[in-house]
């Protein structure tokens, strides 16, 4: 099997992962907290994205204001999820500010640096790095609390597991997602195969998450 | 530029593998540290849980020998008191010689006295009336009264309270302890100086205790021993959610600071 074929197969398993997500969620939503109730729109959000893309993939049409949409309502509910977990540990003015920021960056980017038309890996960059920031905090609260008997049986341990390693891995990528496009990488297709495997383990940790019986 | 791009590519692969890495071990880090500063709390929780329950214990068993004391109390001195009057009661109805009956009636009237004063002893050490009638600092004075009497050392009592500040099942327990700290000084301080001081402002009540005795035990030690008088000072101030400091002073002696 050569490494095209490879990831041509592998890049099936997180879509896979994805539907048992949304698969879980749709099953347990009565039972879901309002964490996971969060974490299912974020899976539904990613399949509409991903199927909306993939058709206009298809019809040879740019598909990337898709993701500038994608990005900002996957920070967006993320972000809540924090909120939720780090009020009132941290002020509601420096979430309010982190949120706004974020989204004015968004637009004023969208508007003038990376238009709808081109990767936004500004975008995808700087939330990566809220993200990451946001997962720290929490374990920061998590052991500065010492409230939670077993971590392992918390739902926001398994999201901001998955938050942590996903977008810190993703994060470099990101940033240096240019050199992607350019022809300076010999090797992409070994990259895309490190990706696929952190999302591969990004959705499997939020698939335990949205399976876990709700403490909250 | 192959060569450039096949290191952008390794550089890339590393960046995103190192933090990849980097990630895992915090995560790590973080269960392992959080597991472990769980296992502290819990210990930390049990042995409060056995101190807890060694105060209740010491509470009880005071409460017990206190009833043993007052039944003793009560049989020895105040039932002996009133069977020996019975007993002159059926001889002033036999006696006829006038000398005699009147004798007999000076023995009834001071056998009475002996028994109001020992039920009024009595009474004063389960609630001490002048504590209600007169307040806490005089309730204190009029103990360390009674202490320079027996005592080989002499007590100094200073305070700025106002009778009030505190409610009076507190102000009962503040007593308590006091009695509890001039006691164990009788019995083992072998101090011929005792001070005691009573302050207050409006958030806290301090009592501090000095003698200049052969002190105490280290603080590590006390805790194991089994001082009864300790704990139930313990168990009171723990219930006026306060704060017990013994200290050793280098000049020796025994300090006590009780904070409320």
């Amino acid at each position: 099997m050569d490494q095209k074929e490879f990831y041509s197969q592998l890049v099936i398993v997180p879509y896979i992962l994805i539907g048992l997500c949304l698969f879980i969620g749709m099953v347990r939503f009565n039972k879901l907290s309002n964490t996971q109730r969060l974490l299912f729109w974020l899976i539904l959000a990613t399949v509409i994205t991903e199927t909306v893309s993939e058709v206009l993939w298809r019809k040879e049409m740019n598909n990337f204001p898709v993701f500038h949409f994608y990005a900002i309502i996957e920070f967006s509910l993320i972000f809540t999820i924090y909120y939720r977990a780090l009020y009132p540990s941290f002020s509601n003015k420096f979430l309010y500010w982190t949120l706004g920021g974020f989204l004015g960056f968004a637009i004023f980017n969208a508007l003038f640096l990376q238009s709808l038309f081109t990767a936004n890996s500004n975008v995808t960059t700087l939330s990566s790095v809220i993200l990451v920031v946001l997962s720290l905090l929490y374990f920061y609260k998590t052991l500065k609390d010492s409230k939670l008997i077993h971590l392992e049986k918390s739902i926001m341990f398994w999201v901001s597991t998955g938050v942590l390693i996903y977008f810190s891995s993703s994060l470099v990528l990101f940033t240096f997602g240019n050199l992607l496009v350019s022809e300076s990488i010999s090797d992409t297709m070994s990259i895309w195969v490190v990706h696929v495997c952190f999302n591969i383990f990004y959705y499997s940790l939020l698939s335990i998450a949205l399976w876990m019986r709700s403490a909250n | 530029m192959d060569e450039v791009s096949e290191l952008n590519t390794n550089i890339l692969l590393v960046g995103m593998l190192g933090m990849f890495v980097l990630a895992l071990s915090i995560i790590f880090f973080i269960v392992v540290y959080q597991r472990r500063l769980l296992a502290q709390q819990t210990k930390h929780k049990e042995l409060e849980a056995a101190h807890q329950l060694d105060l209740l214990k010491a509470s009880l068993k005071t409460q017990e020998l206190e009833r043993v004391r007052i039944a003793r109390d009560l049989h020895d001195e105040v039932g002996a008191m009133l069977s020996s009057t019975k007993l002159y009661f059926n001889q002033l109805e036999l006696e006829e010689d006038r000398g005699q009956y009147l004798n007999l009636i000076d023995k009834v009237n001071h056998l009475f006295d002996e028994t109001i004063h020992s039920v009024r002893r009595i009474s004063q050490d389960l609630r001490p009336v002048i504590l209600d009638n007169l307040g806490l600092v005089e309730a204190i004075r009029f103990f360390s009264d009674q202490v320079n009497e027996v005592a080989e050392f002499s007590v100094h009592l200073t305070t700025d309270y106002s009778n009030g500040l505190l409610s009076k099942g507190e102000e009962l327990s503040v007593y308590r302890i006091v009695q509890e700290l001039l006691n164990n000084a009788l019995k083992h301080s072998k101090a011929t100086e005792v001070k005691l001081t009573l302050t207050s402002s409006a958030s806290k009540t301090i009592l501090e205790y000095i003698d200049n005795g052969i002190g105490m035990p280290s603080g590590a030690v006390l805790q194991k021993s089994n001082s009864l008088g300790l704990k139930n000072m313990e168990s009171r101030i723990s219930i006026l959610n306060g704060r017990l400091e013994i200290i050793e002073p280098k000049n020796g002696g025994t300090k006590i600071r009780i904070e409320i």
